[in-house]
């Protein structure tokens, strides 16, 4: 585990696991703290396939720069074919995130942990029955078992 | 002569019962008890008292506890014949009430607890408790013992009234209610009340008028013809629902009212004076003021965001008052924030916008039934 970033007197934990970033979010998320937490994840948004995890335990407070934040993320991750997927979210943001309709557009985890394997699950080679018919692995059902 | 009547309606924090309650059961939520709070028009305290006076009794008191007075307000103001008094005391208020009863000439009384709505046959209770020649009768449903006796009034004045209020179960012969309980335990009990309304689980009807089958629609209120109201519903008095908005599954959307477009309001109860923002979904959830209380993960939440949810219109700093918060700065209006219940942010008092009151046509209003 290492420091990564430092601004406004405030850490902001963040550690990687294989290809995954996992990074923790501030106690609050709201315009100022925002724009701080913005510059520190900002580089790691401009790699190739950028896979993020953000780790909310921390948060206590959220507004909707908050939440427009998050929406960013997500968006500048999947325009570089990535992803950025949520942990560890406390009832009041998952609340928030439900009123205001952001719930089902971000993948949320119970934490940081389960986030960043479920990336690695991903990675795992297809299993033959996921395959196009076409692909060599791809064998026709069996029709007597499966009647 | 007929019965007389003693309702009593205390806080959620000090509530009045004998019986003991979860701690949980004495939160505080909204800026009124529950048994005040409108649900399809009408409060349960409110359909208790209507109970008790179609029941014929000859005098019906409200006692309320001293620091809910202001919100009990309204509610006295639609009964002219009974009797409001505001209370520190409440045994010493009963005793005193069931004196003056007794002086009347009045032989025994109903005393209620405004947190138990029942749907027994009352002049059935009053001719048990007088067949059963005790100083009270205490009646119990299959959850237990209720808030609701018949009081011999003359006899009640020789002992403890606390004691006599509380006899356990089996020292005296008690009534067993088998029609239609709810206890105002929280804000479950609310949406339990109103989804019972709504699936006729009790004999208690919405306010307002049928407007299609399941869809209820009292006085003034308002749904834009691009709305849809999905039965069952109910939308209160002076209430609006705006454009792409969807009100649905059991929902309620009480006085006063305002649903913003595109929001979703399913399985939900917007309280009194509420106004919910655009593009919201509201789903198994209590929304009241800048209050919204999230059934599904049980948290309540005071949102200062006065673009999500807010006090709606004219009662916004009553409300605010109540609650003792300070009020909104302007310079802080476009910095919406979301804070647990128990850090109180400071509310709103910025002039409401008015919202989009165009093409209102009740009339040619798409409602599905």
């Amino acid at each position: 585990m290492a420091a990564w970033g430092e601004s406004n007197s405030r850490v902001i934990e963040m550690y990687t696991r294989g290809p995954v970033i996992v990074m923790e979010l501030p106690e609050r998320l709201n315009g100022a703290e925002g724009k701080a937490f913005m510059r520190d994840l900002e580089p790691l948004l401009e790699v190739d396939r950028p896979r993020l995890v953000l780790d909310c335990s921390q948060v206590q407070y959220m507004d909707s720069v908050g939440i427009e934040i998050l929406l960013h993320c997500m968006d500048e991750a999947m325009k570089r074919d990535g992803d950025l997927k949520l942990a560890a979210l406390s009832p009041s943001s998952a609340a928030i995130l439900e009123l205001m309709r952001v719930d089902r557009l971000f993948e949320v985890f119970d934490s940081a942990e389960e986030a960043a394997r479920s990336f690695h699950a991903i990675a795992t080679p297809e299993s033959a029955a996921s395959m196009p018919w076409y692909a060599g692995g791809y064998r026709l059902p069996n029709l007597k078992s499966a009647s | 002569m007929g019965p007389g009547a003693i309702v009593i309606i205390g806080s959620d924090r000090q509530p009045f019962s004998v019986t003991p309650k979860k701690a949980s059961e004495e939160e505080v939520f909204f800026s009124k008890p529950f048994s005040c709070v409108d649900v399809l028009g009408r409060s349960m305290v409110e359909r208790t008292i209507d109970r008790l006076l179609r029941a014929d009794a000859e005098i019906v008191s409200v006692l309320v506890a001293a620091d809910i007075a202001e919100s009990v307000q309204a509610i006295a103001g639609k009964f002219g014949d009974v009797r409001f008094q505001v209370v520190t005391d409440f045994c010493a208020a009963i005793q005193a009430k069931l004196k003056d009863h007794a002086e009347a000439g009045i032989e025994h009384s109903f005393v209620v607890s405004a947190s138990v709505y029942a749907e027994t046959d009352l002049l059935d209770f009053y001719y048990f408790h007088r067949e059963a020649q005790q100083v009270a009768t205490r009646s119990f449903d299959r959850e237990g013992p209720m808030d609701l006796w018949v009081v011999s009034c003359s006899q009640s004045q020789d002992g403890d009234l606390g004691a006599i209020l509380n006899a356990k179960h089996g020292s005296a012969s008690a009534y067993f209610v088998r029609e239609y309980v709810i206890r105002a335990t929280g804000p479950k009990s609310l949406r339990q009340f109103a989804c019972d309304m709504f699936q006729n689980c009790c004999v208690a009807r919405p306010s307002g008028r049928e407007v299609k089958p399941g869809i209820w629609m009292d006085q003034g209120a308002e749904a834009h013809r691009r709305a849809r109201v999905v039965a069952p519903a109910y939308i209160g008095r002076r209430s609006k629902v705006q454009q792409d908005a969807l009100v649905t599954r059991c929902s309620n959307i009480e006085e006063d009212c305002c649903v913003d477009c595109g929001t979703v309001i399913e399985n939900s109860s917007v309280l009194s004076d509420t106004h919910v923002g655009i593009w919201l979904d509201v789903c198994n959830a209590i929304a009241e003021g800048n209050l919204f209380l999230s059934l599904n993960r049980e948290i309540a939440l005071e949102i200062s965001d006065p673009a999500i949810i807010r006090v709606n219109g004219a009662s916004k700093k009553t409300k605010g008052r109540n609650r003792g918060l300070i009020q909104w700065d302007d310079a802080h209006a476009s910095v919406p924030d979301v804070q647990q219940v128990v850090a109180l942010q400071p509310l709103d008092s910025k002039p409401e916008k008015p919202s989009a009151p165009d093409s209102w046509q009740l009339g040619a209003n798409p409602i599905q039934g």
